[in-house]
């Protein structure tokens, strides 16, 4: 692997990286606050 | 819970909710979402600038590139350790015990032991292309090293289970316990590798000097990482809210339904 | 807080005296893992240079098992429940077990060494004798410190087995370092080829230092530490 595979191994394993775990993270959230009101969130 | 038919888009229920609403997302606000297109903003001029317009380095040829992403992960991964440890200290310290302190160390140690997986792979990376090393002995990658497997100790931790507030506390201990260590191994770890004084081949103390573009560049980089950190935290621990929640409600209804069970029982 | 330290020890003590776990199972266990270096890095000069390096590893690896052991003991029947709810102060639960569990570590580390100079060839210079003990005290006291410490906060834990290694391993990392070259000066170890290896005993006297802040450290973390470890249900 030359200078550039290594180059572009780095950017796209933690770009891909940050995209798994947030889809992870939202697909969870859908999850568990399938059956949340709105109102109740703290956030809300 | 009963299912009760309701027009789709008045449904206060999140997870149901049809057309733009399904993106909108059940941790969003309006706060996360401009911090999340803020962040893509930046990653974007990350990789147009690490990439495309910085110019490459007289000594180190192209793998510079590498430390645009490799210095900011770095810093996230440190920075959200700190931020664990600061929250753990937070929970434990006040005389009201807020869950919300332990949820943000949580969901920080974990984001943090992303990033500094990163940064070990994309060091290791560029460290081979610059020195022909994957890894080098010396103290400062060692206790890296060591902080990765010590945070991985923190995730068990946290699943140990049990109560909320038990789980908590026992987290908050132990993110400080890991606090106290650190500097313990890194010391250790310093005054061992300066009994090898040997000439190595690689030198990862050997900082990259870097100005102009170079240097903005690696700036656009941590901006970046740093607002994609916080993205990411906020959006984790109010997951970890959800979480808690879910977990609760299945207890109180598996409670329910015994209860009920049990009074149909005696009354029938 | 002292005399609960005492009567605790006491306790694990007999306990382990009647039953002997320690000596028919984990001591054979450290002996079993110096003759598997000796299988793995198949030289002897190398064996005799890295013998104190071997000699912690194994005091490490043995150390999980007994930590292990110790809150086994409690957890089985509640027994620290039962300690705890009858209001006994925990930092001298704390102690007590330490205490106990370095009792343990000093017989182990004993026989480790006999093993050491026997299978390894290794020649103590004399000189080190008192360099050799007093590292051995001090670091003892560091590993009982952090592993009862660790072992409270894993106690009665679903997958504690192989959780209590991830946890201990990575925080007795600065004593193996430190214990090590202390031992590496002590011994005085030539490279079996008559060369000293180049170290002076009063080299490894900083470790020594460098050991007892660990030692205290951990202490001091685990007697404020472990009542409220205790305390969660």
């Amino acid at each position: 692997m030359d200078d550039a595979g290594f180059i572009f191994a780095c950017y796209g394993i933690t770009l891909a990286a940050v995209l798994l775990y947030a889809s992870a993270l939202f697909r969870r959230a859908r999850r568990t606050g399938r059956s949340a009101k709105r109102e109740d969130l703290p956030w809300t | 819970m009963s299912a009760t038919l309701t027009n789709a888009e008045n449904d206060p229920r999140l997870g149901t909710r049809s057309g733009f609403g399904r993106w909108a997302g059940v941790t969003s606000t309006g706060f996360s979402r401009g911090l999340g297109i803020a962040t893509i903003v930046g990653l974007v001029w990350l990789v147009l600038f690490g990439l495309v317009f910085s110019p490459q380095d007289i000594v180190q040829d192209s793998s510079v590139r590498i430390l645009y992403v490799h210095v900011p992960t770095a810093w996230v991964a440190y920075l959200a350790f700190g931020f664990t440890a600061f929250s753990s200290a937070m929970y434990l310290f006040r005389k009201k015990k807020s869950l919300a302190w332990d949820r943000v160390a949580g969901a920080s140690a974990e984001i943090g032991v992303m990033f500094m997986g990163l940064t070990l792979i994309t060091g290791a990376l560029w460290g081979r292309l610059t020195w022909g090393v994957f890894w080098a002995w010396d103290a400062r990658l060692t206790t890296t090293a060591f902080l990765f497997v010590t945070y991985i100790g923190y995730l068990a931790v946290r699943r140990l289970g049990g109560s909320h507030q038990a789980r908590a506390k026992r987290s908050s201990i132990f993110g400080l316990l890991a606090v106290l260590e650190i500097p313990l191994v890194h010391f250790s770890v310093l005054l061992w590798r300066s009994l090898h004084q040997e000439a190595s081949v690689a030198n990862p103390n050997g900082d990259v000097k870097m100005d102009g573009l170079m240097l903005f560049s690696l700036f656009v980089g941590i901006i970046s990482f740093s607002l994609l950190y916080f993205w990411l935290v906020l959006h984790r621990q109010r997951v970890l809210y959800l979480e808690d929640r879910y977990e609760d409600a299945d207890l109180d209804s598996a409670l329910a339904e015994r209860r009920s069970e049990s009074q149909a029982a005696s009354n029938g | 807080m002292w005399r609960t330290a005492r009567l605790v020890a006491a306790k694990d003590l007999t306990i382990e005296w009647r039953s002997r776990q320690v000596t028919n199972q984990v001591l054979p266990f450290a002996g079993l893992t110096l003759v598997l270096f000796a299988f793995a890095l198949d030289r002897d000069d190398i064996t005799v240079r890295v013998a104190p390096g071997l000699f912690w590893l194994a005091t490490t690896f043995s150390l999980i098992v007994l930590v292990q052991r110790a809150f086994d003991v409690e957890t089985a029947d509640g027994a620290l429940d039962t300690l705890r709810v009858a209001g006994v102060d925990p930092a001298g639960i704390y102690l007590g077990k330490a205490l106990a569990l370095a009792v343990q570590l000093v017989v182990l580390e004993t026989l480790l060494l006999i093993g050491v100079i026997v299978f390894y060839a290794t020649n103590i210079d004399p000189a080190g004798y008192v360099l050799t003990a007093v590292t051995a005290l001090v670091a003892t006291c560091g590993l009982a410190f952090v592993g009862t410490l660790y072992g409270g906060l894993a106690a009665g834990a679903k997958g504690r087995e192989t959780l209590l290694p991830l946890l201990l391993l990575p925080v007795v990392a600065p004593v193996l370092i430190g214990a090590t070259r202390a031992f590496e000066a002590a011994f005085g170890t030539d490279g079996g080829d008559g060369i000293r290896s180049g170290v002076e005993i009063a080299d490894g006297w900083p470790w020594v230092g460098m050991l007892a802040v660990f030692a205290a450290v951990f202490g001091a973390a685990g007697v404020l530490a472990f009542g409220p470890l205790m305390e969660e249900a």
